[in-house]
């Protein structure tokens, strides 16, 4: 499913160089049905169809960047449900991308964001710096959770609503509290570890069970220190510059040895696999370097059904678990990297039965990265419905593979009061293993086992 | 739109449900034919009440009304072409009532067309209507399109479920036609003359369509024919032994290259015709049925005959028929594509002589569609190199004569709207015109409603 990307044109700046893709889109209108925003909101600029008609309308000079044309661009999760939908192949996330660049271009971009950008270009020290700072004086604003990882506020604060749940900032940042190689006891092969933001400053579990898991089978995990930003959020904002800055410095830490790269994050993922060889021209040398990186990166779920095989795992299970699970698909993941079937088959060798599919489990969860952030009303909209279908299954634990989206999960659960607990899909498969260190493991429990 | 008129809308339908924004209008300027209309304002009512204002402001002030469903048309029927007012069915989206021992429905016409599906068959119910767009499509654009699709052969068309309208008159009138009564011989057929309007005669408010049992099971095969007259033959057989297929898609030889290139599955290039049948019931009956339609199609000189075995192998079988779309995007169409309909053993008739037209201009004809019901979707595709408008069109037109001479019909499910109305002619002679034109007078005398469509008035 994954093809490796092979773009020779040169990267889609402004709509200009973006028309063809314009003219592909016949109008029958079929991305009405898949866009979680039109679904909310249902005026039809919102739609696919009618975003395209309206850059069409930027193109021909009929209007021009006014306010209202930027807020429909900007309104968009780049989820790719109407890309994966479109039966003339219309590549609608080039189309918002190019778009917004040139917004970027001719308008600026917004002052908070500018700033944001300039801060993912940091020094990487400077960065742990400031989320040290962050992580010490958030209980400022926020209150603990009881019995959650989050924060809720404590009193009122722009942008975040009375039961909002909000992801606290750790201490000593993932990369900074691990060593940079984690050998295994019997090493057959080594990986190098994309870490992602949200693992290293937000949810440094899943960083552990991936090393954990990995080091179980038999695999080196080198985590390099020199990692930076994927570049998403600049990427969704149009500024193509920050991004082109960020891929740089990631290709070179990447790009040395020739290690394959697990990634535990949607948007990371996609990004090193089909985002940055768009990005350089064939002439520039890093464009053979994003090729090399995007041929080489894996999802943890690609790579342990693919590289390590469901046998081995099931070899190393532990107690059958007594919990109903369900899986949410990232977009990034699902859509962007084409991974639908390998977190299944994962959590069907591990829980059989109780894997419960949810409906609509590759809808949207409506976080979109800053989508989020930036129209608070509609991704709880989109996220109400996503809940709704978790709710559903009568599942006890939801587990995905994208800690973006895992946060909005929580968010979702926490609203509707329920008591589901959220979890990537590597914690969860760590939690299901036995180690060395346990207490005699037991095995073959689970001939019931369908895949 | 003028600022006074514009506030006489905003007390109707409220400031948030009215818009004269350019970037509303152009996204409300299209449907799925290639051409654009801005309107003046868009609105979108929630009640009957606010339609019956906007019908009185439209009449006092003589600005057209177009409603709108999801705008999949294919012939202009929710385009402004005489500029005016967007009415939007969008938020008349309830499923009022189902109603499983009378087996009917009762929904607002901005309920998408898959939705029902969804909400009926849940109850183990069945709406067969099903154009090609149903994900996207609403029953109220059905409703006025008479919408047909891949189940018509067995099932009939959106016409066949409709049991009773309540429909807005362009006097802001609202009268209710039919009944949830099979049998209802009291005055008039009015929903007949509704159901199929375009959006001329009324706006529909509320639908009461009847629901049959859902089939218990499907079973789906395909066979390629080396030439196409062996497989209309077939479609004849098939149904002379009683075998009623709920669906029976044909390929042409064009179709079926442009499919093979896009997908790679193996269809033989030389085939003239593929057919997909698929069939429903009983479970018990089905293999009957099969077995039937396998030695028709062995004795009609099929060349490659799949019988879907389970439900992956009958998805697979349908991506060859979903994929046709996709197939022909990057293809150099020219013009609208026809939607024409002959009586089913004329299809080898009209291919050919269509062939025989598109060779003189230096075009060729791509042909997909309903071969049980005789429903042909063409698009005409450039040979080598460029072929003027005026030639496409030429073509266009003598195709069409072409399906009156053997029968047939201009346009079987997409309606005429504005971009078959110069040809409507052809199929309807100036009495039956005069008397459509006449309803058409006497319900909207002052041309309110989606004027321009469907015919030209002289008098306009």
């Amino acid at each position: 499913m994954n093809k490796t990307p092979k773009k020779q044109q040169p990267p889609f700046r402004h709509l200009q160089d973006i028309a063809e893709e314009l003219d592909k889109c016949a109008q029958c209108g079929e991305c009405r049905s898949v866009c979680p925003i039109f679904e909310s909101l249902e005026w039809e600029k919102f739609s696919a169809r009618g975003k395209v008609a309206l850059t069409r309308s930027i193109l021909s000079g009929q209007i021009e960047l006014t306010p209202a044309y930027e807020k429909v661009v900007q309104n968009c999760l780049l989820c790719l449900a109407c890309v994966e939908n479109c039966s003339s192949g219309v590549r609608m996330d080039h189309i918002i991308l190019a778009a917004r660049n040139q917004l970027k271009e001719e308008k600026g971009l917004p002052f908070f964001q500018r700033m944001f950008h300039q801060l993912l270009l940091l020094k990487r020290g400077l960065i742990d710096f400031l989320a040290m700072g962050g992580s010490a004086s958030q209980y400022l604003l926020f209150k603990r959770l009881p019995r959650k990882s989050g924060l809720k506020r404590r009193f009122p604060l722009p942008m975040v609503e009375k039961e909002r749940y909000v992801p606290a900032l750790v201490f000593r940042p993932f990369r900074k509290r691990m060593p940079r190689e984690n050998r295994s006891l019997e090493s057959k092969r080594t990986i190098l570890f994309f870490t992602g933001c949200l693992v290293n400053y937000v949810n440094p579990h899943i960083g552990k069970a991936l090393v954990k898991v990995l080091n179980l089978f038999k695999t080196d995990v080198i985590i390099p220190k020199h990692q930076h930003c994927c570049g998403a959020p600049a990427e969704v904002g149009g500024d193509r510059e920050t991004v082109r800055a960020l891929a740089r410095k990631n290709l070179d830490t990447l790009f040395e040895g020739s290690f394959d790269i697990i990634t535990v994050c949607a948007s990371g993922g996609y990004m090193l696999k089909k985002i940055y060889p768009d990005f350089f021209t064939p002439e520039d040398h890093y464009y053979s370097k994003a090729l090399s990186v995007a041929s080489r990166t894996y999802d943890i779920s690609e790579y342990l059904v693919n590289k390590i095989g469901l046998g081995e795992i099931k070899k190393h299970l532990k107690k059958p678990p007594a919990d109903r699970i369900t899986y949410h698909d990232p977009c990034h993941l699902a859509r962007g990297q084409g991974v639908t079937k390998e977190p299944r088959q994962l959590l069907q060798a591990i829980f059989g039965e109780l894997y419960v599919e949810m409906p609509m489990a590759d809808r949207c969860c409506g976080s979109g990265g800053t989508y989020g952030l930036t129209h608070r009303s509609t991704s709880v909209q989109i996220l109400n419905k996503k809940t709704e279908n978790i709710i559903s299954t009568g599942a006890d634990i939801v587990t995905t593979g994208c800690p973006g989206c895992m946060i909005q999960l929580k968010d979702g659960l926490k609203r509707h009061d329920k008591d589901q607990s959220v979890f990537h899909v590597i914690e969860l498969i760590a939690r299901q293993l036995s180690y060395a260190s346990d207490p005699k493991p037991q095995q073959k429990n689970f001939s019931s086992n369908k895949t | 739109m003028a600022f006074s008129l514009l506030n006489k809308l905003v007390d109707i339908f409220g400031v948030e449900h009215v818009t004269d924004a350019k970037e509303d209008l152009i996204t409300y300027s299209y449907d799925a034919t290639r051409t654009t209309y801005m309107p003046d304002a868009v609105v979108s009512p929630k009640t009957i009440e606010q339609i019956t204002l906007l019908m009185q402001f439209a009449n006092t002030y003589k600005v057209p009304i177009i409603p709108r469903g999801a705008g999949t048309g294919y012939t202009g029927g929710a385009l402004a072409s005489s500029g005016g007012i967007v009415l939007l069915m969008d938020r008349f989206n309830q499923i009022v009532q189902i109603d499983t021992k009378n087996m009917y429905a009762v929904v607002e016409p901005g309920v998408v067309t898959a939705k029902l599906h969804t909400a009926v068959e849940k109850k183990g119910l069945f709406y067969p209507p099903d154009p090609a767009s149903l994900n996207v499509c609403t029953i109220g654009g059905n409703i006025a399109e008479n919408a047909g699709g891949m189940r018509a052969v067995k099932y009939g068309v959106t016409r066949d479920y409709v049991m009773g309208l309540e429909v807005v008159l362009p006097s802001g009138q609202v009268v209710r036609t039919g009944s949830k009564c099979i049998k209802d011989v009291v005055g008039y057929d009015l929903t007949n003359l509704f159901v199929g309007s375009e959006g001329t005669l009324g706006i529909v408010t509320q639908a009461i369509l009847k629901l049959i049992p859902l089939p218990q099971s499907r079973q789906t095969m395909t066979a390629a024919f080396p030439f196409i007259h062996m497989a209309a033959d077939t479609v004849v057989d098939i149904i002379a032994n009683r075998v009623v297929p709920a669906c029976l898609e044909f390929m042409d030889n064009h179709c079926i290259r442009a499919v093979e290139k896009h997908l790679n599955v193996g269809l033989s290039k030389e085939a003239e015709a593929f057919l997909l049948i698929e069939v429903d019931g009983f479970k018990s009956e089905l293999s009957n049925a099969m077995e039937i339609m396998t030695s028709i199609c062995k004795e009609n000189g099929a060349t490659d005959i799949q019988v879907a075995k389970n439900e992956t192998e009958r998805l697979k079988l349908w991506e060859i028929r979903r994929s046709i779309s996709p197939a022909l995007s990057g293809l150099p169409i020219q013009g609208d594509g026809e939607d024409i309909v002959v009586p089913r053993t004329r299809i080898p008739d009209i291919i050919k002589k269509m062939e025989h037209i598109c060779d003189q201009y230096g075009l060729y004809a791509i042909n997909f569609g309903h071969a049980g019901d005789g429903n042909l979707h063409v698009s005409l595709v450039e040979k080598n190199g460029p072929v003027a408008a005026e030639k496409v069109a030429a073509a266009s037109t003598e195709i069409l004569k072409e399906t009156v001479r053997l029968e047939g019909r201009i346009a079987a499910e997409h309606g005429i709207g504005i971009v078959k109305k110069e040809k409507i002619g052809l199929n309807i002679d100036p009495p039956t015109l005069d008397l459509m034109k006449n309803f058409k007078r006497t319900l909207d005398p002052n041309h309110i409603l989606n004027p321009g469509k469907i015919f030209s008035f002289s008098d306009d």
